[in-house]
């Protein structure tokens, strides 16, 4: 076992490639087994093959493989997480020994074949001057990084994936059939015109065809196929140690979730909703990508740690000397006497307006280089001394300020498309299309979750004004999303905009500096909302596939482990003390609370998460209420409702147990007193404690207030929903008439949808159709007359290109006549030539 | 004049260079042409002599390539009175205006 | 006037006059044989060149094997009418025009050459030829390089002949086996 007895961090890594190595086991039969389908009643030898690989039902042992894989990769990634703490340096420390939990691999590698460290070259080009320096070698990257971050979120992500692994073998069981019956289909109709049974051939038309009604064959395995992938390519995004292995997962993430939430691919909706996803996650990938150039070309590396040691700054640091590499500068550019640009301060009370940001070396003579570059106890040094960094291969550049901001806000724009938040959060809704085991991989432990991940992740490179607009982005969200999943009606759209509303918490936290509290809220809501998505699942399931929760009611008697492990879940994420929620909601409000005194124009930062706190304690006890207490309102789903199996239930259990004591620690009364919490706080980047000293600190003297105020919220807010659907005092029909266009506002999701459409789908299907117009050729008439068109393309693109082919033609013509193919012709020719060169050659050289 | 210098060697090549471009450009007859080719070759030859005899550093190159040149040479007439003879089988003749099937 | 002046004067005359011979003569055979007095114009220029070895090859090679070939090139081709292909005047004049501004162009560019550099140094003669052939000796150890500028500074690297060698050699026996191939008698296809 030596090789991880030096590098423990590859049982990440092992644990990673097990989803990987399911996917392409299930992938591989599956693709074998298609191959062979043709032959399977010839016989032989690749009808022997197709029987022997499972025939027609779908892979339903290939699905219990991976989910052993994933077992397993959950067992790894726990084993790891407890390796990781006991490590004795990180014991010693604090901070893991990059020897032993990171490794790299070039991948792809540009530039200098020389591959001797720089450290090498500045040795040769000390002893020889005149020896050229070769470009730096840049290479993109493979590798992993383990901090408490990663561990802990690796952890998390495994063990919630197992979760839902186990859940769906029971969600999913019918699709373990030969044929399955989609009736959706057959309410919405289909856009691919499919027959009506799409049963395979072997089986024919079905006893029940003449009935109108859609058949197509079961993807069990399919679906576990795409689940892997998606673990894998979450995995691997969580260990990547550099933006672009991060990028080529991130899209790996969004492929997967486009495939299952398109699951029934047959159900327009789910089309669409696939589509959607897809296209707006596109939108924030465009900013993301555009962040990862700007940090490739100006920095000139995109590997975390590196970057961070590239930027540097003093005039973040207000509280005493900087930590190297956890900052970075603004300077003015100067000159020294020979003209050449130097790196100099600006004068110490212009030091907050710089246009530029120096990027520095890695090592300097002075390694307290808050000193060296001049600010030295209080006073300037001006007399013209420069900060001497030692002359390394990464010597001194500078990058614009606004350049530094553009990328931050670009890897931001990313992480808004992936994490859902407004503008780019239309699509999270309506991903609740696919099978609710996704809804909840996607809306708990991946997806959404990479966004908050990669802001954590990046935080010392966000300028403070990109971080503002991050708060900014969050408090938005979190407030608009809360509103909207006040009156939604649908099981699942509640849970999902409770997401955005939830997400947004957390982009608000890292916003304000609550780092932890923002990760730390990463993990407690993973917890509870994939045991709200797998709970909302056994509703679903057991009340065969109803989702409106119109036509619930009084489910309890019914599924009475599903209604107990929901309000376990439900209590969480409200914020009941001494459940996770609480401990990470606390910790936002909190540092909210103190963001707010510090920054008094900022107040609204706290005021709106704390409105928001009495919003959800509304609409998750109205969730629970309508689905579980009261008379039921639809009988003929009330009596046909049933508790899930044992495969179903045992999940929601275990993760009930979770979303109860993930974060406790002792006391447990104590909300700065969870273990996850400190866990986290070990792999705090120093640029938090520097940026938000001040206002982390008002938050914790007032932390009381803080968590008084949230709980009179949560309260306030529970209490609502009490009386209006517990014990009806209040009734909400009347309630909902009174404030008519509000609700109506509401209902359709702050016209978001709405105006994206008329903004941009149809402008875009409108230049579509303009474009297309333009270039019809006859032949496109489907009735086969000749049609008058192409009026304008002649004289436009077309006609400039035709012309321009036509002088060529015309040339050419020309010139063909020269070519007589007489020998003689050519060697006159020639030969002038050759006089005329020579005539020149002796006129110019006299 | 004298010592005989470097220039009456290379205003005689020129001049066989000379007659060596007009003939080909004049014969019709494609064994004309050829030896139009090996006047010209000839030219090369004796400038590439007359340079090495007279500057010393390329005394020994200029010699070995006059000799690489004329192999070639010898090379260059077989396959071109090889060309000839094929053309002859095909066409009757050696008149080169009669070879003119690529013209455009 | 010395001896190597008269010589070359009369070699230069009598090759001068055979070339313009080869270009002017209409019959074939004729203009074979005037190019037998240029090639052996040439040769003797050579041996006036001190590059005697060179002289001698010009001899074997070119008179005695690619004339030759020519001739019977000649022969297998020039039956009675063909023998003399006219050329129109027109023709000629462009030629000439052409051929006499060539010629005037080159003899103002060998005109602008420096003179001599050092006509006594030591020819070498067939032995050191032979050996830079056989890539035994450099070819020209302690030779002073000129025609570069003053700043430059050229090394010489030690440079032998035996790889061209091989390669021409090679390239002559391909040759000849292509051109056996092209020349050979056609099979005719049955129809």
């Amino acid at each position: 076992m030596n090789l991880f007895a030096d590098h423990p961090g590859r049982l990440f890594v092992l644990a990673t490639l097990l989803p990987l190595v399911g996917f392409i086991l299930l992938a591989l039969v599956g693709a074998t087994r298609s191959l062979y389908r043709p032959y399977r009643q010839v016989g032989g030898f690749g009808s022997s093959m197709y029987w022997l690989l499972g025939g027609d039902r779908p892979l339903k042992s290939g699905a219990y493989l991976v989910t052993a894989c994933m077992a397993l990769a959950a067992a790894l990634g726990l084993l790891g997480l407890v390796k990781f703490l006991q490590d004795p340096v990180i014991l010693a420390t604090g901070q893991p020994d990059p020897a032993r939990w990171s490794e790299r691999i070039d991948w792809v590698r540009l530039g200098a074949v020389d591959t001797s460290p720089p450290e090498e070259w500045a040795l040769r080009q000390r002893t020889d001057p005149n020896r050229p320096v070769p470009a730096t070698a840049i290479a993109l990257e493979l590798g992993y990084k383990i901090d408490h971050l990663t561990a802990l979120m690796f952890a998390m992500v495994t063990v919630i994936g197992t979760a839902i692994f186990i859940f769906s073998l029971g969600y999913l069981s019918d699709e373990s059939h030969e044929t399955v019956a989609d009736h959706e289909v057959d309410q919405q109709g289909s856009l691919l015109k499919l027959p009506l049974s799409q049963s395979h051939e072997g089986n024919g038309p079905t006893a029940e065809s003449g009935e109108h009604q859609f058949r197509r064959r079961g993807r069990f395995g399919r679906f576990f196929l795409y689940l892997s992938l998606f673990c894998f390519s979450m995995l691997n995004l969580i260990i990547a140690d550099n933006l672009f292995q991060v990028f080529v997962s991130w899209e790996l993430v969004g492929l997967c979730s486009f495939f299952l939430i398109g699951f029934y691919y047959e159900r327009p909706s789910a089309a669409r909703a696939a589509n959607k996803a897809f296209i707006v996650n596109r939108i924030g990938d465009a900013g993301f990508l555009i962040g990862i150039m700007i940090a490739w070309s100006c920095l000139g590396t995109l590997n975390f740690e590196e970057m961070k040691h590239r930027l540097r700054s003093p005039e973040r640091d207000t509280h005493g000397p900087l930590e190297l590499g956890d900052q970075f500068v603004r300077v003015n550019l100067g000159q020294d006497i020979l003209d050449e640009p130097r790196y100099g301060l600006p004068p110490r009370e212009e030091a907050g307006n710089g246009q530029y940001l120096a990027l520095f070396p890695i090592r300097w003579k002075n390694p307290d280089h808050f000193h060296g570059l001049g600010y030295e106890a209080g006073e300037h040094n001006e007399s013209g001394f420069y900060p001497e960094p030692e002359q390394t291969i990464f010597s001194y550049d500078v990058m614009p300020y606004w350049l530094f901001v553009v990328m931050g806000l670009g890897i931001f724009i990313g992480c808004v498309g992936k994490s859902a938040q407004v503008p780019l959060q239309t699509w999270l809704p309506d991903a609740m299309e696919g099978p609710t085991p996704v809804s909840a991989l996607i809306h708990a432990a991946t997806m959404v979750a990479a966004g908050v991940y990669l802001v954590g992740r990046c935080f010392s490179m966000f300028a403070p004004e990109v971080l503002l607009v991050i708060a900014y982005t969050g408090a938005i969200t979190l407030f608009i999303s809360a509103t909207i999943a006040l009156v939604q009606t649908d099981i699942k759209r509640v849970l999902a905009y409770s997401t955005c509303s939830q997400l947004g918490y957390m982009m608000l936290a890292l916003g304000i500096g609550g780092w932890v509290a923002g990760l730390l809220h990463l993990l407690t809501h993973a917890f509870f909302k994939a045991l709200l998505f797998l709970c909302s699942g056994s509703v679903i399931h057991g009340c065969h596939h109803e989702q409106d929760l119109r036509k619930m009611g009084g489910l309890f008697a019914r599924m009475p482990i599903t209604a107990l492990t929901m309000l376990v879940g439900v209590l969480a994420i409200v914020g009941t003390p001494f459940f996770s929620g609480w401990y990470s909601k606390d910790l936002i409000i909190q540092t909210a609370l103190g963001y707010g005194l510090e920054h008094p124009k900022h107040m609204a930062l706290f005021v709106l998460p704390l409105l928001t706190v009495a919003m959800t304690g509304f609409y998750m006890f109205r969730l629970w209420f309508l689905a579980f207490v009261g008379q039921p309102r639809d009988s003929h789903v009330h009596e046909h409702a049933h508790e899930s199996p044992w495969v179903m239930t045992i999940p929601l259990v275990f993760l009930a147990v979770f979303s109860l004591g993930v974060a406790w620690g002792w006391p447990v009364w104590d909300v700065d007193a969870s273990y996850l919490g400190h866990l986290l706080h070990a792999g705090e980047p120093a640029a938090v404690e520097i940026g938000f000293r001040n206002s982390l600190h008002k938050g914790h003297e007032h932390h009381m207030l803080a968590g008084l105020l949230a709980l009179g919220a949560a309260v306030l807010g529970v209490g609502l929903a009490v009386v209006m659907y517990a014990k009806p005092v209040l009734n909400p029909a009347s309630l909902r008439a009174s404030v008519g266009p509000l609700h109506n506002f509401l209902m359709r999701k702050w016209y978001f949808d709405e105006v994206y459409h008329v903004a941009v789908v149809k402008p875009t299907i409108a230049l579509a159709r303009a474009s297309a117009a333009v270039d019809k050729r006859p032949t496109e008439n489907g009735t086969g007359e000749p049609i008058a068109t192409r009026r304008f393309d002649p004289f436009t693109l077309d006609g400039w290109l035709n012309a321009i082919g036509q002088v060529f033609g015309a040339v050419g013509r020309s010139l063909r006549v020269l070519q007589t193919g007489q020998l003689r012709t050519y060697v006159l020719v020639l030969a002038l030539t050759a006089v005329v060169v020579l005539a020149i050659l002796t006129a110019t050289n006299g | 004049m004298t010592e005989l210098g470097l220039q009456p060697f290379l205003i005689l090549s020129a001049f066989l260079f000379a007659c060596g471009v007009v003939c080909i450009a004049t014969k019709r007859n494609a064994i004309g042409i050829l030896m139009g080719v090996e006047l010209v070759l000839n030219a090369a030859n004796l400038n590439l002599v007359a340079f090495a005899r007279f500057n010393p550093a390329f005394r020994l190159e200029g010699q070995i390539f006059a000799l690489l040149v004329i192999v070639l040479a010898a090379a260059e007439a077989a396959v071109a009175l090889a060309i000839i003879l094929n053309f002859y089988n095909n066409h009757a003749t050696v008149d080169v205006d009669r070879a003119d099937e690529l013209h455009g | 006037m010395s001896l190597s002046v008269l010589l070359f004067a009369i070699l230069a005359s009598v090759t001068a006059t055979s070339a313009l011979g080869v270009v002017l003569s209409r019959n074939i055979v004729r203009t074979a044989i005037w190019l037998l007095f240029t090639l052996i114009g040439v040769s003797l220029t050579y041996f006036l060149l001190d590059a005697e070895f060179l002289g001698a090859a010009q001899l074997i090679v070119y008179v005695g094997g690619t004339l030759v070939l020519v001739v019977f090139g000649v022969m297998l081709t020039a039956q009675g009418p063909l023998r003399a292909l006219r050329t129109r005047p027109l023709e000629w004049a462009i030629g000439g025009i052409l051929g006499a501004t060539l010629f005037g162009l080159l003899v103002t560019i060998a005109t602008g050459i420096p003179g001599t550099a050092n006509p006594d140094a030591d020819a070498p003669g067939t032995g050191r030829i032979g050996l830079a052939f056989l890539g035994v000796t450099e070819t020209n150890p302690d030779a002073e390089v000129t025609g570069t500028g003053e700043d430059k500074d050229v090394a010489r690297t030690p440079v032998a002949y035996l790889l061209p060698f091989e390669i021409v050699s090679v390239h002559l026996l391909v040759v000849l086996v292509g051109a056996a191939y092209l020349a050979r008698a056609k099979r005719r296809v049955k129809s």
